[in-house]
């Protein structure tokens, strides 16, 4: 157990280790770089329709997380049982609001609030 | 019969903050498009839930609403690259928070009750098949260029650039040219709008 955990470390951290060092590649690199990689696809990064501003000046095309709902963004089912039993921890229940009565009072069309009311 | 018209899954009526940042002259285009390559990079081995755009967007949003200030003599580019990668770390460090299942206080053992925020930051087997699948894409990316593919596995292993130009034995006009190459295969793949 202790060396898969061992090894699945090993392998996140080799691949932030590949992602830093390549990352600053991609910040030290000059326009006319970036410009040639344009022309290689084809694009006209000078054009204001380019398909290289897609995910920036508009939107990317949709992913699965605008149609399903993903493990990660799912509440965690510890605090979904907690609430489901009402147990502490977890936010206090909304009781259903109850209904106001239908009866008026005669002559004035609203009914006055509780602590204004007269008692007899 | 008129078809019904579904509404939009964006809301064109909102400005993107890529948008705000390019008005407010915060950024120029060709940064911005030098930032989606950085985004789309760092969006590498994480979880679905969150995408390039997301990362780029959520780094713009910050530094807009003042959260994240740069620091004299930096340039917008490192700056904003240096705040998604600290986006990157964030997320990973929340998912894991997340899905450590916490123990009652009673079972818990007593150093541990001592200090209850201690948390094992031990990655997943998730984490690490995501981290696999990505390095075999990257591996694959440079497969065509023998220099680019050496300088690669030395990066893996956390060598120096001196390092792997005497292991590989490249004179630095060679280093120097494969990092060129590799520099703009990179930025070829970040301007592109593939899923990988």
């Amino acid at each position: 157990m202790h060396t898969k955990m061992m090894g699945a470390m090993r392998r996140a951290a080799t691949l932030e280790r590949v992602l830093d060092a390549l990352g600053q590649e991609l910040v030290k690199s000059s326009d006319e770089e970036l410009l040639q990689a344009a022309m290689d696809l084809g694009m006209d990064v000078t054009s204001k329709g380019s398909a290289a501003f897609i995910g920036i000046k508009y939107p990317a095309t949709p992913g699965f997380e605008e149609f399903f709902e993903l493990p990660t963004s799912r509440r965690d089912p510890l605090s979904a049982a907690r609430d489901a039993l009402g147990l502490p921890g977890a936010p206090a229940r909304r009781r259903p609001q109850r209904r106001k009565s239908a009866s008026k009072t005669p002559g004035k069309g609203k009914t006055p609030p509780r602590h204004r009311r007269q008692t007899k | 019969m008129r078809m019904r018209r579904f509404p939009t899954l964006v809301d064109t009526r909102v400005i993107r903050p890529s948008e705000a940042a390019l008005s407010l002259g915060l950024v120029t285009e060709l940064e911005l498009l030098r930032l989606k390559a950085i985004a789309r990079w760092y969006a590498r081995g994480l979880p679905p839930d969150l995408s390039w755009e997301d990362l780029l967007q959520e780094a713009l949003t910050r530094v807009l609403v003042g959260s994240r200030r740069a620091a004299v003599g930096v340039t917008a580019v490192a700056f904003l690259a240096g705040v998604m990668r600290s986006l990157r770390s964030e997320h990973w460090r929340r998912i894991e928070k997340g899905a450590r299942p916490r123990r009652a206080t009673a079972d818990r053992p007593r150093a541990e009750r001592a200090s209850p925020e201690v948390i094992d930051w031990a990655s997943g087997p998730e984490r690490a098949l995501l981290a696999q699948d990505e390095l075999n894409a990257i591996r694959r990316l440079f497969a065509k260029d023998p220099a680019a593919s050496i300088i690669l596995s030395g990066l893996e292993r956390g060598l120096t650039a001196v390092q792997i130009r005497l292991a590989a034995a490249m004179t630095e006009t060679e280093y120097a040219s494969a990092r060129k190459r590799m520099r703009r295969l990179l930025l070829r793949e970040g301007l592109t709008c593939t899923p990988r």
